[in-house]
Formats: C-alpha cells, sequence, structure tokens
C-alpha cells in the first residue's frame, strides 16, 4: 500500500549521491513524515552542489514522485551545504520593506553577490543595543542564478513549482527544532565538509548564527596527521588551514576557555573549531545578556562524525555537548547514499517543514530580483511573435481542413455534372452523328444528282403525238439532250414550244436539225435541268 | 502561458513554429486555395454547358437511310434494292454493273477545274464515300419514269448521275432500253469517328 501523502508538503534533497523526497506534514504536534523516497542521483547530472544537468534530474524526480504516488505540485529544495554561502553583519533597524534592498547592497558591497544579479534569503533578528538606535542582526545566505535556474528547470521537468532552496543548515536546524517536545534553548553545530554552522537559538527564535570555516574534512585531514605523528614524530606540528597557531591562541585566550585545548593540542585544526565555537559562546554571552544560555551544544552530523566533533569540542565547552537524534525522532530510516547523501533525509525534512511553527521560518535562498526575472523570461515581443506564430500556424491547419472539405464537395459536385453532361450527351450522339453523315451524303448528292425523273416527266407531257423521241439522255453535269423524228417542222416547234413550258429543260434550243430524203426531219433539242433538285424543285437561288 | 515555458522550450517553438505556419500556408493551404478554385470555376464551365446541351434539340431521324455500312454484303443487298424497285416499276433489269471504277469528283469546284486534280492538300476524310452503279432496265416510258422516280423516292439515299433512254431495238415498238447511273453512298472507314463527349 503506498503511503498518503496528501495534505504533505514536499521537501527535496539533491546531492551527486542521491535524490531524496520528504514528503512531511505540520500540525500541533510533533510533525509527521509521511513518505520518504530515494532514487539514485543519473551519473555526471550533479556537479558537487550544482544541477549539471536538469532534464535528466528532472526526469529522475518525475520517476521517484510517480513511484511514490505524489501529488505535490511544488516542493522546496535543499542542496549540499557548499551551495549556498553566508554572511552575517550588523545593520540598523528598518521597516520590512527596506530590508531586502539593505541586505542586497550589503552582499553586492561585500562582492558576495554580482550588481544585481544572484539570489539571496536572509534572517532579520533584532540585536540587543544599550543605545538609543535600535540595530538588526542579518544572516544572509546566498546563491548565484545559474544554480537557481538550473533546480527551477529541474523541477519543472518533474512537474513541480519551486518553493524555495533552504540553505543546509537552516533545513536541518528546522527539523531538529521542531522534533523537539518542548523548545528551550539550545545552540546547534551543523558541520560539513568545509565549513560548520553554529546557531543559537533561544527556544522562540534564532538569536545568533554564524559560519566557521572548517568542516569535518579538516577533521579528517587532522587525523591523518595524528596517526602520522604517532608513528614517526613529525618534523612540523600540523598547521590548520588557513589558521595559524598564534590566531588560535589568541582567540582561545580572549574566550577564556582554551586551557584544556590548548594543553591538548594534538591537533590544530580541531582546535580552531572548538576555539571558534567557544568564541562564539563568549561573544553571545557578552552581547545577549538579558538571553537564555543555551542548555546544551547539539551536533547535528552524520554519526560517523558527531561523535568525533563532540568529544573534541566537549572539554572546552561549558555546557553538554550531545549528537542530535532527530532522525530518529522524525522516524526517518538511516541515511545512505554516500557522505552528502547522509545529510539529505534531515535536510529534506526541514525543506518540506518550512512552513510549520515559527521557531525558524524559512529562509530561501533562490529569491532572485525582478531583473533577473525578466532576464530568465523571453522578451515580450519574443512571446507576442510565438502567440501569433501559433494562431498563424493554428489558422493554416484550420484553412487546410477548411480548404480540403470544399475541394471535396467541388470535386463532388463537378463529378456529378461531369456525369449529367455524359448522360445528356448520350442522348444526343447518335441522332448528331446521324445527322452529320446525311448531311455529308446530301451534300454529295446533290452535287452529282441530275434531275431525270422531272426531265422524263417534261418529255412526256410535252410529247403529242406528232413526233417521236428516239432517245433521251441526262448526262452528269446535267445537260440534257433529246433526239427524235418527225413530219413536219411545226410539230417540232410545238414539242421545243412545250418542253420550254415545263420549265425541266431549261432554255430547251434545237442542236440538231436534219431533214432526209423522205422528207422526215431528225432533231435533237439540248438544254439543261441544273436549275432542279435530284427531286425536281427548284434549287434556292435558281440554279 | 507561453512565458511559463522554459527557455528551451520558448526557442524550439520560436523557430519551430513559425516554420510549420509557412510550410502549411505555402505548400498546403496556398495550393488548395488554387486547386479549390481551379475545381469551382470548372463546376461553372460544366454548369453552363450542361445548360447549352440541355438547350439544344435532339436532332430529328431522317426519312431516309443517307449511307450504308461498307461491308462485302453492301453491293448485292443494294443489287436487291434495285431489283425491287424495278419489279414494283414494272422494269425487267437487264443489266448491271457495280465494278464501274471510282466515282470522279464530284462538285462544281471539280467541274470548274475542268477535271484537273487540284494539287494535293491535307484534307479530312469524308463521312461518306459514294460508289456508283449502272443499271439497265427495259420497259415502256412510263415504267421507266415509275422506275427513275422511285429510285429518287427510295428509303435509302440515291443520286441518279446519269440516264439515258433509247429504243430497245426489239421487235416490241413500245420497247424502251433505260440505263441509269446510280450514286448511293456508304460510311467511309477513314472517316474520323464521332465528336468525343465533353
Amino acid at each position: 500500500m503506498s503511503p498518503d501523502t496528501r495534505g504533505a508538503s514536499l521537501g527535496l534533497y539533491l546531492c551527486p549521491d542521491v535524490l531524496i523526497a520528504v514528503f512531511a506534514r505540520g500540525g500541533r504536534g510533533a510533525p509527521q513524515i509521511a513518505a520518504v523516497g530515494t532514487t539514485p542521483t543519473p551519473k555526471g547530472s550533479m556537479d558537487g552542489s550544482s544541477v549539471r544537468d536538469p532534464a535528466r534530474v528532472g526526469q529522475a524526480l518525475k520517476t521517484l514522485l510517480k513511484s511514490m504516488r505524489s501529488r505535490a505540485t511544488s516542493a522546496s529544495v535543499c542542496l549540499p551545504p557548499t551551495s549556498t554561502g553566508m554572511r552575517a553583519f550588523r545593520m540598523p533597524d528598518a521597516p520590512e520593506r527596506e530590508r531586502r534592498p539593505l541586505v542586497r547592497g550589503e552582499l553586492e558591497t561585500s562582492g558576495a553577490l554580482p550588481l544585481g544579479g544572484g539570489a539571496f534569503g536572509h534572517l532579520w533578528v533584532k540585536a540587543p543595543s544599550e543605545e538609543e538606535r535600535e540595530e538588526s542582526d542579518v544572516f544572509a545566505f546566498y546563491s548565484d542564478d545559474a544554480g537557481v535556474d538550473a533546480v527551477r528547470e529541474a523541477l519543472r521537468v518533474a512537474n513541480l513549482k519551486l518553493d524555495s532552496i533552504e540553505p543546509y543548515s537552516i533545513a536541518a536546524i528546522r527539523a531538529f527544532m521542531l522534533s523537539r517536545e518542548t523548545p528551550e534553548p539550545v545552540a546547534l553545530l551543523c558541520p560539513s565538509d568545509s565549513h560548520t554552522d553554529l546557531c543559537i537559538h533561544d527556544g522562540r527564535q534564532v538569536r545568533y548564527l554564524r559560519r566557521i570555516a572548517g568542516g569535518w574534512e579538516e577533521m579528517r585531514y587532522a587525523s591523518r596527521q595524528q596517526a602520522f605523528t604517532s608513528d614517526e614524530a613529525a618534523p612540523v606540528a600540523a598547521q590548520p588551514l588557513g589558521v595559524d597557531d598564534a590566531l588560535d591562541e589568541a582567540a582561545a585566550a580572549q574566550a577564556g576557555v582554551l586551557g584544556g585545548i590548548h594543553d591538548d593540542h594534538d591537533s590544530s585544526n580541531r582546535a580552531f573549531l572548538t576555539a571558534e565555537v567557544a568564541r562564539s559562546f563568549a561573544f553571545y554571552s557578552r552581547e545577549y545578556k538579558d538571553a537564555d544560555v543555551p542548555r546544551s551544544l547539539v551536533v547535528l552530523s552524520p554519526a560517523q562524525y558527531a561523535e568525533d566533533i563532540a568529544r573534541t569540542i566537549e572539554p572546552a565547552m561549558p555546557i553538554p555537548v550531545v549528537c542530535g537524534d532527530t532522525a530518529a525522532k522524525l522516524e526517518l530510516p538511516e541515511p545512505t547514499g554516500g557522505e552528502l547523501g547522509q545529510l539529505g533525509f534531515l535536510a529534506a525534512a526541514g525543506a518540506a517543514l518550512g512552513d510549520v511553527g515559527s521557531l525558524l521560518p524559512r529562509v530561501d535562498a533562490s529569491r532572485q530580483e525582478a531583473a533577473a526575472l525578466s532576464r530568465r523570461h523571453a522578451p515580450d515581443v519574443l512571446l507576442f511573435g510565438m502567440a501569433g506564430s501559433s494562431v498563424w500556424m493554428i489558422a493554416s491547419v484550420v484553412a487546410a481542413v477548411a480548404l480540403s472539405l470544399l475541394q471535396s464537395s467541388a470535386e463532388v459536385s463537378n463529378n456529378l455534372l461531369k456525369r449529367d453532361i455524359e448522360v445528356e450527351w448520350a442522348r444526343r450522339a447518335g441522332p448528331l452523328r446521324n445527322e452529320e453523315v446525311f448531311n455529308a451524303a446530301r451534300g454529295a448528292q446533290t452535287k452529282v444528282a441530275t434531275a431525270a425523273p422531272a426531265v422524263l416527266a417534261a418529255v412526256a407531257q410535252a410529247h403529242d403525238g406528232a413526233l417521236a423521241i428516239s432517245s433521251v439522255k441526262v448526262d452528269p453535269g446535267s445537260k440534257v439532250a433529246i433526239e427524235g423524228t418527225a413530219v413536219t417542222p411545226e410539230s417540232m416547234q410545238a414539242f421545243a414550244a412545250s418542253l420550254s413550258q415545263t420549265h425541266a429543260v431549261n432554255n430547251p434550243s434545237f442542236d440538231m436539225m436534219h431533214q432526209d430524203n423522205g422528207g422526215l426531219y431528225s432533231f435533237r433539242i439540248v438544254g439543261t435541268c441544273g436549275h432542279l433538285t435530284p427531286e425536281g424543285a427548284l434549287r434556292e437561288g435558281g440554279g | 502561458m507561453l512565458s511559463s515555458l522554459s527557455p528551451q522550450v520558448q526557442q524550439r517553438i520560436a523557430v519551430v513554429v513559425p516554420v510549420i505556419a509557412l510550410a502549411l500556408s505555402l505548400f498546403v493551404v496556398y495550393p488548395g486555395w488554387n486547386r479549390w478554385r481551379e475545381l469551382v470555376a470548372e463546376a461553372d464551365q460544366k454548369r453552363v454547358r450542361l445548360a447549352n446541351l440541355r438547350g439544344t434539340p435532339i436532332p430529328l431521324a431522317a426519312t431516309q437511310q443517307p449511307a450504308a455500312e461498307d461491308t462485302p454484303a453492301e453491293p448485292p443487298k443494294f443489287l436487291a434494292d434495285i431489283q425491287t424497285i424495278a419489279a414494283d416499276s414494272g422494269c425487267a433489269v437487264v443489266g448491271f454493273d457495280l465494278t464501274l471504277p471510282p466515282a470522279p469528283v464530284s462538285g462544281e469546284e471539280e467541274m470548274a477545274q475542268g477535271g484537273n486534280k487540284k494539287p494535293d492538300e491535307p484534307k479530312a476524310p469524308e463521312l461518306v464515300k459514294p460508289v456508283r452503279a449502272k443499271i439497265e432496265v427495259e420497259a415502256d416510258y412510263p415504267h421507266i419514269r415509275q422506275f427513275v422516280h422511285q429510285i429518287i423516292a427510295a428509303p435509302r439515299l440515291y443520286a441518279i448521275a446519269s440516264l439515258e433512254v433509247k429504243d430497245a431495238n426489239r421487235r416490241i415498238p413500245e420497247l424502251l432500253a433505260a440505263t441509269v447511273e446510280i450514286e448511293r453512298y456508304v460510311l467511309n472507314p477513314d472517316a474520323p469517328p464521332p465528336a468525343p463527349g465533353p
């Protein structure tokens, strides 16, 4: 059965070894851890404390959250301790709205942030003052824009919105404070590999916070040096990283707690850390006279380092030094996943509980200035262009679809019209062809046909019995020749006259006339019948 | 909405979307628009053509067959038809010649040229071919007249190209011999096919 993450806030811890997700709920009692999940960080996707490949990290987070059946839409992130720098300074008290510009100014002046760039969050704590003017202690945590943008992009890939990026020590301290049943003044030491954050909490709010240069890496270095000197006497005592003995002694002497350490000066590194913690306590005692004295110093560190550190600084501390057992109280699993990963559960839980209570307000080191936010977004012209292009593309798609439909409709209409035309044409094709053939044949007939029936009729009509017709000839070209014999010239004349009146033979004339020895007349009358149609009607135009 | 996207996505959208929109416009929408206009114009033309076609009356069928198919059976059928006409007219067919040389080029134009053939010019073949035959019949004058008349009024279109009526040189005084040169028409197989439909 999957854990119920409803109503729980999501805290993430991102480091090169492992990605940790913790769902935590705050309430009236102790905070509850709803679900915990881990997944290996994709190889090469993180470089130290910064996200190098947001897409792969985001995808890994997405897969992890999916396996946890997460419904979270936003998350608070905690990165390894070296991801954020810290500055502490004292300033005149100022209204809320003026604080952030003032802090930015200080950070830019000190070179911690570039002008107008970078991201930071801060704690603004009123400082005790014996004078009339009010002062405040400011504890600022800062990071660079690129790192913040990379984390934001990774969360976007995982469908998450970035709520905040909290410094590791703030998240761990919050988780510890919230896990305690009754708040009481306490000092907390958050060592990391390269530095150690010291926090003094009066049970209601943070009173003092400082970052000490030196972490467990230097402890490890010191241990190796100690082993070396025990085997064969070291020619020269190991020097602290960046600190000399004179400074240690002076600091410890100033704090008044250095005696034990100086006597047992097997490691100047350990002494340096001890001296700095002791000096911080001395400063706190001097500055915060009315404040409650911390009941104990809690070392918030993986077990393998916490005991060593506690054993080292305990002789010089006026209060008990204990190792934090926060993980057990919050029912967090045993730390896994390498050196940086061991810090993760506590930090992720602290980040998830950022909005719970007022013991330690959220410190968002991802807050960027408006200029940086506007730089991250594309110019309005580009956005308008993209929107216009999108509208253009959508309009093109709509137009393409509409044109396809119109083309389809027009093609259907054309096909119907084509079919109708073919049907109409089929009804007319045969008759038209017949008419064409008839006209061609009739034309040919008209050219060659003679009006023979009309000529024969005319001859029959003109013949009156007084002469004999021996031959009637109608030649091609409609030339008519009529031959015969007659007894008298008058009969020939009457025949010719009658023939002329029939209008079948045009311009009849005697081509030959001959009288033989017996007194019989032979004749030949010629004419034409080309003015008549084959049927005997007058041609148009008179032939 | 666009501003909430990551810069990488914004960059891709800024490049890909206009390219897609341009490609769609150039290669899909513009050709589609032109094609649609062509189809609309084509449909309009077809509507006009259909209206014209429907407005054109269907030609009436001719009362005479203008031409027969040019088949081997055509000459005997023609002879049978003529014999029928002659019998109906009371004439006796005494001779016929269907092997006449091809009919001379007919027409006034050819006549004006004095029979000289015009230089060859590419000319579309005629739809019909004239074929002539010479028929000799014997009968008295009225029956020869009836025969000639019935040839002109026959169900098939004939033309009497020439006619000669003379004494049959028989001992029967009324008997005449008529030589009739008849031109008939057959479909030209080389003629262009009917005009294709629209």
